[in-house]
C-alpha cells in the first residue's frame, strides 16, 4: 500500500462518510436507531403534557356545550 | 565497452519508461476517481434524491477495489481447488462469507436490514449447478468478471456482454418454450392475478416464477430456529452461528481433510515431527485458514461494506419516505421502464446480474422489442434507463474501482481475447444468465449474500455452484487432454 492508494481509499471513505452521515438522523428521528426496545416507530409530533392538557380540554368543553 | 554502454542507456531508458507508465497509471486512477466525484457531487447539486444512486456508486467502487485486490473469483477458487487441488481462494471466500454474516448479523438485529430471503427449494441447486458449469467455462464469476473487465480484460467483458444478453432474452422467451411448462405452473401462475399488462401466460420463465417459484416456502435460520430476525438469538444464534459459521466450518474441515491437509503433512514430514496430534492437526486447519492475508483483508471490507451498504440504504428510505427508488425516479420526472407495481431494482446491497439483464432489456426496448409484459421486467425490477439506474451505478462503479486498483498496483492491462477464449466467454456467459434467472441471482446475490444473512436457498445455490464447478473442471480437463492429443497426432514428432 503506497500513498495513491491511501489517497483512493480516503476519497472513498469521505464519501461513504457523508452518505452515512446523511442517512443515521431520520433513523434516529424515528426511533429505528437508540430508540429504546419500546420506541415509537414513526414521525414525533412535538406535543407536550402541557399541549396534550389543553387539547383534552378542549374536548372536554365541546362536550359539555353540546 | 560501447556494448555496456549501450546496455546502460537502454536499462535507463527502460526504467523510465516503466516510471512514466506507472506516473500514468497513477493518473487515470485519480482520474477515474474524480470523475465519480464530481458524478455524486454534480447530480447531488442538481436534485438531492441522487444520493441515493451515489450510494450504490461509491459502495459499488469499494467492492470493486476490494475484488480486484483479493483477488476475489468463485471461478478461480473452484478451478484451483478441483484441477490443481490449492484451496487458498476458496477458504477466502468463506472467511469473507463468515465475516459479511458477522456485520450481517448486527444490522439484522437492530432493525436496519434491507434483505430479502429466496424461495427455498430444489430450483436453486440446478440453478446454481448450470451457473457453475458457466463459470468454469467462462473462466470467471459474474462478479469475477466485472472487477477483471475493470482490469482491461476484453474476455471478461465478453462474458459481462453475454451474462447480460442472455438474461433479458431468457425473461422474455415464449412461444413453443410454453409446451415445456407443467400444467400446474400454468395453473398457479394464472391464478395468482397479476396485473392485464403482465402476460403471464406467455414466457416459461413468467410461469416458472409465479407458478413454482413464489409457490416455495421463504424463511431464514433464524425463524427455522424459533426466532424472529430481528432479535439478538435469531440474528446471532439463528442466522450467524446455525447458519453460516458451523456450515462453513464444516465446509472448511472438508477441504482441509481433502485438500490441505497433505501438504501440512509434508511439510511436518521434511521436518522430521512425529505423527500429528489433534493439536496439530488444528494447526494445520488454521494455517490453511490463514494462508491467504490479502483474500482475508478483502473479504473483511467486503463483510462491513456490505453490511453498511444495507445500513445507509435503509436510512434514505427513511429520509425520503420510500420503499424504492423507483418512487424517487418517478419524483425526479423518469417514468418510463418503472415496473407495473412502481418499482425498479433496488436492492439495498450488493447485486451483479439483474442490472445487467436491466440494460440490455432497456436497449431491446428502444429498438421496438416489448419487455414490459414480463415479469421479470414488467412487474419487478423494471427497465430504467441505464443512466439513471441505482444498481447499474453500482456495477458501472464496481469496474470502475477495480480500474482504479489495477492502475494502482501496475496490473492495468489491455487483453483481447482469442477466438477460443472469446467462444468459451459466450457460452459459460449464457450458462451463467440462465443459471441467474432461475436462481434470481449470481454467485453474489444467490449465493455470497443469502448465505451471509442465513437464507438456506443460498447454500442450496452454492451446492449446485459447487457440483457445477467440479464437472465443469472435468470437462474441461477432457477437452484440454483430446487437444492436446490431436495436436501431438498431427506433429511430425
Amino acid at each position: 500500500m503506497n500513498n495513491s492508494h491511501w489517497a483512493v481509499i480516503l476519497i472513498a471513505g469521505l464519501f461513504t462518510g457523508f452518505m452515512m452521515g446523511y442517512s443515521v438522523p431520520p433513523m434516529v428521528e424515528v426511533g429505528m436507531i437508540g430508540g429504546g426496545a419500546d420506541a415509537e416507530i414513526g414521525l414525533k409530533g412535538g406535543v407536550d403534557d402541557e399541549l396534550e392538557e389543553y387539547y383534552r380540554s378542549l374536548s372536554l368543553e365541546a362536550d359539555e356545550s353540546q | 565497452m560501447v556494448g555496456t554502454d549501450a546496455v546502460l542507456v537502454g536499462g535507463a531508458h527502460s526504467d523510465t519508461q516503466t516510471a512514466n507508465d506507472v506516473i500514468k497509471k497513477r493518473r487515470w486512477a485519480y482520474g477515474v476517481m474524480a470523475f465519480f466525484a464530481l458524478v455524486s457531487i454534480g447530480t447531488y447539486a442538481y436534485n438531492e434524491y441522487y444520493i441515493y444512486l451515489s450510494v450504490y456508486l461509491w459502495f459499488g467502487l469499494i467492492y470493486g477495489m476490494c475484488l480486484q485486490y483479493g483477488r476475489f473469483c468463485f471461478s478461480s477458487a473452484f478451478r484451483d481447488l478441483f484441477a490443481v487441488g490449492v484451496p487458498r481462494m476458496v477458504v477466502g471466500i468463506m472467511i469473507a462469507t463468515v465475516l459479511f454474516a458477522f456485520v450481517g448479523a448486527i444490522v439484522t438485529a437492530t432493525g436496519l436490514s434491507t434483505f430479502h430471503s429466496a424461495p427455498v427449494s430444489f430450483h436453486a441447486v440446478v440453478a446454481g449447478f448450470i451457473f457453475g458449469i458457466g463459470m468454469v467455462f467462462a473462466g470467471g464469476c459474474a462478479s469475477g468478471s466485472l472487477y477483471k473487465t475493470g482490469e482491461g480484460n476484453g474476455n471478461a467483458l465478453l462474458v459481462v456482454l453475454s451474462i447480460s444478453v442472455t438474461q433479458a432474452l431468457f425473461v422474455d422467451v415464449g412461444g413453443w418454450t410454453n409446451k415445456l411448462v407443467p400444467a400446474s405452473w400454468r395453473e398457479s401462475a394464472l391464478a395468482k392475478g397479476l396485473p392485464e399488462s403482465i402476460n403471464v401466460g406467455d414466457g416459461w420463465v413468467d410461469q416458472y416464477l409465479a407458478g413454482y417459484v413464489w409457490d416455495q416456502p421463504v424463511t431464514t435460520f433464524a425463524q427455522m430456529s424459533g426466532s424472529s430476525n430481528e432479535t439478538f438469538a435469531g440474528a446471532f444464534l439463528g442466522n450467524l452461528l446455525l447458519g453460516v459459521v458451523l456450515p462453513a466450518a464444516v465446509l472448511l474441515i472438508v477441504v482441509y481433510i481433502f485438500w490441505a491437509r497433505r501438504s501440512h503433512m509434508r511439510r511436518r514430514e521434511k521436518e522430521g515431527l512425529p505423527a500429528p496430534t489433534f493439536l496439530d492437526e488444528l494447526g494445520g486447519y488454521w494455517a490453511m485458514i490463514t494462508a491467504n492475508k490479502r483474500t482475508a483483508i478483502a473479504g473483511l471490507v467486503l463483510g462491513i461494506a456490505c453490511g453498511l451498504h444495507m445500513f445507509v440504504i435503509q436510512g434514505l428510505r427513511v429520509k425520503f419516505g420510500v420503499r424504492n427508488a423507483g418512487t424517487l425516479l418517478e419524483r425526479m420526472g423518469f417514468d418510463f421502464g418503472i415496473s407495473v407495481n412502481g418499482t425498479v431494482f433496488d436492492p439495498g446491497y450488493w447485486y451483479v446480474t439483474t442490472q445487467e439483464a436491466q440494460w440490455v432489456g432497456w436497449t431491446f426496448q428502444k429498438l421496438g422489442t416489448e419487455n414490459m409484459d414480463n415479469i421479470f421486467f414488467g412487474f419487478v425490477n423494471g427497465i430504467p434507463n441505464p443512466a439513471i439506474n441505482p444498481a447499474d451505478w453500482m456495477s458501472l462503479a464496481l469496474i470502475g474501482g477495480a480500474a482504479v486498483m489495477a492502475l494502482l498496483n501496475n496490473e492495468f492491462r489491455f487483453k483481447k481475447p482469442t477466438l477460443e477464449l472469446a467462444t468459451w466467454a459466450l457460452i459459460g456467459g449464457a450458462l451463467m444468465g440462465i443459471g441467474s434467472r432461475l436462481g434470481l441471482g449470481c454467485n453474489v446475490g444467490a449465493f455470497f449474500v443469502r448465505v451471509s444473512q442465513g437464507d438456506p436457498s443460498g447454500w442450496l445455490f452454492g451446492l449446485g455452484m459447487i457440483g457445477g464447478a467440479y464437472i465443469g473442471v472435468r470437462f474441461f480437463n477432457w477437452w484440454t487432454e483430446r487437444k492436446m492429443a490431436k495436436q501431438f497426432a498431427a506433429s511430425d514428432f
